[in-house]
């Protein structure tokens, strides 16, 4: 913010790249093309694995294809966080379509998924502030593993479900949620726990296994899949400080990964500007790369650097993961400045 | 009262520009020909709207994505939920020019 600029913004706190504004421009436009492509792609994944797992019915060979079914079920994320910001395709019924199917696998209320994401956004990695950060630093080893094989997301959120079903929405999310909202969330998880319920009596009624291995199963068996990529984008990074370089970890990813995941492994570049498009992200990468620092040189990488600062934290609890930034970009900005 | 807001020239073709007048942030638009102008602040969080994107004669704002319809004002998609305010303009010469309530 200059001197003499009359508003204080959410954004202007934050350190921005220097960036053409017709190139910004350009990269913001939104495309229907790109979304329909992953998610077909997506879903051709799972009808293989849906196969799999018809085919390996009463062998043991039932147990590796509903993990690997799983495994791509839980990709659901992807579409859902792209879907709740807008940004997934320029149809808006064909966003929020998607935002609907894509948040009943992942398990929750679009409207909440939106709102605590965009908080998120707004105070990334601000302990005590942001609605989505789950743990602090220092990070303990069972933080870590509970956070990839999902435990630490499975059952807060079931209960977070649950009591919004039951109509409870807590001080601390009337911070994020408008008054308006809430009574949307409520119906939200109402409708969504009937899905489950209902799936759950069509297993029991009908005497059929189908929604527990299509869907119930899998869905806890594969999620280390996905959660081994969330976990990546900002643990045992620094916190409470207004510079997503540093806040926030990108990594390199194979294409099929890239495709699973739309994009999210360019996570300093998502937040910097979650105006662009998941498809975007790597020209925008390209267009400030300069001035980022080096992503994590993929998955295992990222997770050997988060084990590595964790087992730091245990002598020095100020220890974090740290990529150093390129000398030609300006230094983080002080918090609240 | 109307009231100078800048040069026509300087609003662009379907996109936005931002005008700060008196303290205030404005933004002004020319969407298919014909000039708008809202507040320049996003009303769900503090953000410029002038840094979003602007899709036909919808606003986005540049940090969480939330919509405003530019005639109106009306919000076109959350987290936003209460709507932008509009002036009535007018082009006087090649000057664009809003009717600001209240002004002396």
């Amino acid at each position: 913010m200059s001197a003499t600029d009359p508003v204080q913004t959410v954004r202007s706190a934050w350190w921005e790249p220097r960036i053409d504004r017709a190139v910004l421009k350009r990269l913001m436009k939104r495309s229907d093309a790109p979304g329909l492509r992953f998610l077909a792609i997506w879903a051709a994944l799972l009808v293989a694995g849906g196969v799999a797992i018809h085919l390996s019915r009463g062998t043991l060979w039932i147990v590796p294809a509903v993990v690997a079914y799983g495994f791509v079920l839980g990709f659901a994320y992807a579409p859902s966080h792209e879907c709740a910001h807008g940004t997934a395709f320029r149809t808006r019924w064909l966003n929020e379509a998607v935002l609907w199917a894509s948040s009943f696998v992942w398990g929750e209320s679009p409207t909440h998924r939106r709102f605590a994401h965009s908080h998120h956004h707004t105070h990334t990695w601000h302990w005590t502030v942001d609605a989505q950060m789950g743990y602090t630093n220092p990070v303990r080893l069972r933080t870590w593993f509970g956070d990839i094989i999902g435990l630490l997301e499975f059952w807060p959120r079931a209960k977070l479900l649950v009591r919004h079903a039951r109509g409870r929405i807590t001080d601390r999310e009337r911070t994020y949620l408008p008054e308006n909202q809430t009574a949307i969330v409520v119906r939200e998880a109402r409708l969504l726990m009937a899905g489950y319920v209902g799936l759950l009596a069509w297993a029991a009624i009908g005497q059929t296994w189908v929604p527990m291995l299509y869907f119930f199963i899998p869905r806890f068996a594969g999620a280390f899949g996905v959660y081994s990529f969330i976990t990546t984008q900002h643990m045992a990074m620094a916190q409470d400080v207004n510079d997503h370089r540093v806040c926030t970890r990108s990594m390199t990813n194979a294409w099929l990964s890239r495709v699973l995941y739309w994009n999210m492994n360019y996570h300093i570049e998502h937040h910097v500007y979650p105006s662009v498009p998941f498809h975007a992200l790597p020209a925008l990468n390209a267009a400030i790369r300069d001035q980022l620092p080096e992503p994590s040189p993929g998955l295992l990488a990222a997770h050997v650097e988060i084990v590595r600062t964790i087992l730091a934290q245990r002598s020095d609890p100020s220890a974090t993961a740290y990529h150093p930034l390129p000398q030609t970009a300006a230094g983080p900005r002080a918090a609240g400045g | 009262m109307w009231v100078s807001l800048c040069p026509t020239a300087e609003v662009p073709d379907d996109d936005v520009v931002e005008v700060v007048r008196d303290g205030h942030v404005f933004c002004a638009y020319r969407i298919a020909g014909r000039h708008y102008v809202t507040d320049g602040i996003c009303t769900h969080a503090v953000a410029r709207l002038a840094e979003g994107f602007v899709l036909d004669d919808v606003i986005e704002c540049p940090m969480h994505n939330g919509r405003f319809h530019i005639p109106t004002g009306r919000v076109d998609g959350p987290p936003a939920c209460e709507p932008l305010r509009t002036y009535a303009v007018r082009v006087e010469g090649d000057v664009l020019q809003i009717d600001l309530p209240g002004t002396p």
